[in-house]
C-alpha cells in the first residue's frame, strides 16, 4: 500500500562537521512533528536509501554536498528529472551513495514518483560533532523551506 | 613502453577516501603508497574521558557499513577489562548479529561494487540496465542482512541495543519467526551468489601471504578466538601488541601495521576461509567443494568466490541460532566496574578488528587504541600492486588502471573507517 505520507531523509555523518546538514535539518523537522511528514536519517549507504523509501510517493532528501559555490548554498533538485552525479555529494563516504542510489533505481524503475533533494553546501568536512555557525543556519533555512512547501499543518 | 606516466584521479567503489600513488620506471614499479586518512585516530582521542559504557556507541559510528564490528570489538575489549565473557543465548545472539552485518556487508561489495569489475562494466548502474534481476536479488539479500542487525541491534544504521554485559533488549522467540523464513530465501539466494561468482575469470595472480584471522575450536569466527596465521602465530588478543606494530609513514595519515617477527600481512575472507575451512557449516562446505573451490585460497582476486561463502554461511548459521534459541531470562548480565586495560578483537567483513581500552576505577577510558582492518591490510595492498603490475606493464593505460583499481577492491578497503575517496595516480616514466 502506498504511503500518502511524506518521507523526509536526512543524510550524513554527524562526526564529519558540515556533513551532518542533511541529519541536522531532517531533525529539526522531526522536532515540528508535521502530521504528514514521517521523518528518517540515514547515513548515506546507497542499497539503504533505496529501501527507505519504499511504499512512499513522494520523498524530500536533504544532504549535504559540495560544489564549487559557496558554503550555505542551498540547492533544490528534480531528481526524477536532472541527472545527479556522485562526485556532487562527494562528502558521501559510501561508494554506493545517494547519487547511485537513485541512479540505480531510476535504471530498475524503483525510484518515487517524486522525489526532491535539498543539498546543503558545506564548509568543513573534518572530524568535529558540530556544524560550522552559517551551515547550522543553512540547515534551519532547508527545514523551513520544507515545511513551507510540503507541510499541511 | 616501459616508462609512461598515467594519472587517475578518483578511484570509484571503495568504500572511503584516500589516495593511491602508482609510479612505474622501466617496467618496473618503483613505488607504491597508498594513502588514507584514518578516524579511528580521532575517535580514539574522542574517547578519552568518556564513560567505558559509551565506547560501543561512539565507536559505531566510526564506519556506516560495519558498526557491529566496531560494537562487538568494543564490547570484547570491555568486558576483557572487566574480567568477564557472555556466554549461552546472549553470546549466540551477538553471533547472530554479526551475521546479519556480514551478509549486507558482504553482498553490497560482492554485486555492487566488485561484480562489475568482473563483468566489465564501469558500475553497478550500468550492470542494472543487464542485469536487472540481479540486482534486485542482491538488494533483497541485503536487505535482510539489514533485518537482522535492526532486530537485534535495535535499529539499522548505528545501532544502539549493544551494551557491556549484553543488550538493552533482548528478542521474543516469536519476534525471529519472519527473520528466518526470509533467510531461508536468503540462504538460497547466497548459494547462488556463490554459483554467480565461481562462474567469473579471474586473474593468474598468487602470491606466498601470511594469513592471520581469528581461530575458534568451535566455531567460525566472529567474536571469539585466538589469533592465528598459516605461519605460526597463535596468540591471545592480549598478545597483539607484543607481536604487532603499527609504523608511521610519512606519505599517509594512517599507520601501516605489520608483524613485528616478519611482516605486512592479509586479513580477511580468504584468510578467515584459508584458517577455518573446517569450521564453516556443512553447506557452506558443500557449496565451495560442489564449485571445486580449493581448500586454500592465495589468490586475492578469489575474495569474491569466498565473501558468496561466508554470506552462505552467515544466513545459515543466522538459521541456526534462530532454531535453537530460548529467549534469556535478563537481556545482560550483572558485572563489577574495575580499573584494568582490556583487549578485543572481533572479525569484521573486512577482517580483524582489534580495539584496546584502559580503563580507571571510575569506569573513565583513559586510553584507546583502535586497528581497523584496512590499515592492516594497506601494506599488502601495496605489495600486492608492486608485483600485480610488471607483468601488464604493456597493457594499455585505461586497461592497467582498471585492473590496479580491481586489485584494490579485492580486499574491499572500507576507508569509510578512514576517510572519503580513493584517488588513484599511477606515473609511468617515458
Amino acid at each position: 500500500m502506498e504511503n500518502k505520507k511524506i518521507l523526509v531523509l536526512g543524510i550524513g555523518n554527524k562526526y564529519r562537521c558540515d556533513d551532518g546538514a542533511g541529519i541536522a535539518a531532517a531533525e529539526m523537522l522531526e522536532q515540528m512533528h508535521i502530521e504528514n511528514f514521517d521523518v528518517k536519517t540515514l547515513d548515506g549507504e546507497g542499497a539503504k536509501i533505496i529501501e527507505s523509501w519504499n511504499g512512499y510517493d513522494d520523498v524530500v532528501i536533504i544532504d549535504a554536498v559540495k560544489k564549487n559555490g559557496s558554503a550555505g548554498n542551498i540547492y533544490e533538485i528534480n531528481a526524477n528529472e536532472d541527472e545527479l552525479k556522485s562526485d556532487f555529494f562527494n562528502y558521501s563516504s559510501h561508494a554506493f551513495g545517494l547519487a547511485e542510489a537513485i541512479n540505480i533505481s531510476k535504471v530498475m524503475n524503483r525510484l518515487p514518483k517524486k522525489l526532491t533533494v535539498y543539498g546543503i553546501e558545506g564548509k568543513s568536512f573534518n572530524f568535529d560533532t558540530k556544524l560550522t555557525p552559517k551551515i547550522e543556519k543553512a540547515a534551519a533555512k532547508t527545514a523551513q523551506i520544507i515545511k513551507g512547501k510540503y507541510s499541511l499543518n | 613502453m616501459k616508462n609512461r606516466t598515467i594519472k587517475v584521479d578518483y578511484l570509484a567503489r571503495v568504500e572511503g577516501e584516500g589516495a593511491l600513488y602508482v609510479k612505474i620506471k622501466n617496467g618496473e614499479v618503483e613505488n607504491v603508497r597508498l594513502k588514507i586518512f584514518e578516524p579511528p585516530r580521532f575517535f580514539e582521542a574522542f574517547l578519552r574521558g568518556r564513560k567505558y559504557s559509551e565506547a560501543p556507541d561512539i565507536t559505531a559510528r566510526i564506519c556506516g557499513i560495519c558498526p557491529i564490528a566496531y560494537q562487538m570489538s568494543a564490547v570484547n575489549a570491555v568486558e576483557n577489562a572487566f574480567g568477564f565473557k557472555l556466554d549461552g543465548q546472549l553470546r549466540e545472539l551477538r553471533r547472530l548479529i554479526y551475521c546479519g552485518e556480514w551478509i549486507e556487508s558482504h553482498t553490497l561489495h560482492l554485486y555492487m561494487l566488485h561484480a562489475p569489475d568482473f563483468l566489465g562494466y564501469p558500475d553497478v548502474v550500468h550492470m542494472a540496465k543487464d542485469h536487472p534481476a540481479v540486482v534486485e536479488k542482491a538488494l533483497k539479500l541485503k536487505r535482510i542482512g539489514n533485518d537482522i542487525v535492526k532486530l537485534i541491534g535495535g535499529r539499522e544504521i548505528h545501532p544502539i541495543n549493544v551494551k557491556i554485559g549484553g543488550f538493552y533488549k533482548v528478542p521474543h522467540k516469536n519476534d525471529l519467526k519472519q527473520l528466518r523464513e526470509d533467510l531461508l530465501w536468503a540462504r538460497d539466494a547466497a548459494l547462488d551468489t556463490v554459483k554467480f561468482t565461481s562462474t567469473l575469470e579471474f586473474p593468474e595472480f598468487e602470491q606466498d601471504y601470511e594469513f592471520i584471522s581469528l581461530c575458534h575450536d568451535d566455531e567460525y569466527p566472529f567474536n571469539d578466538g585466538r589469533i592465528k596465521s598459516n605461519k605460526g602465530l597463535d596468540i591471545s588478543v592480549e598478545e597483539y601488541d607484543f607481536h604487532f606494530i603499527e609504523e608511521h609513514v610519512e606519505y599517509s595519515h594512517a599507520l601501516h601495521s605489520k608483524l613485528r617477527e616478519r611482516d605486512n600481512y592479509f586479513l580477511g575472507p580468504i584468510a578467515r576461509y584459508n584458517l577455518n575451512f573446517d569450521k564453516l557449516s556443512d553447506i557452506a562446505k558443500q557449496a565451495a567443494a560442489d564449485l571445486n573451490l580449493p581448500r586454500y585460497i592465495n589468490n586475492p582476486f578469489k575474495s569474491i568466490i569466498v565473501r558468496g561463502v561466508e554470506t552462505l554461511y552467515a544466513c545459515d548459521e543466522a538459521i541456526r541460532i534462530i532454531d535453537n534459541y530460548v529467549m534469556p531470562d535478563a537481556p545482560s548480565i550483572d558485572y563489577k566496574i574495575r580499573e584494568a586495560t582490556g583487549y578485543g578483537a572481533s572479525e569484521a567483513p573486512r577482517g580483524m578488528l582489534y580495539h584496546r581500552y584502559r580503563i580507571d576505577e571510575d569506569g573513565i577510558i583513559q586510553d584507546a587504541k583502535i586497528v581497523p582492518p584496512t590499515s592492516q591490510n594497506q601494506k599488502t595492498i601495496e605489495k600486492d600492486l608492486k608485483y600485480f603490475i610488471p607483468p601488464r606493464v604493456n597493457l594499455p593505460q585505461d586497461k592497467l588502471v582498471w585492473q590496479c583499481e580491481q586489485a584494490v577492491r579485492n580486499y574491499d578497503p572500507c576507508i569509510s573507517c578512514a576517510t572519503h575517496f580513493l584517488k588513484l595516480h599511477l606515473d609511468k616514466e617515458d
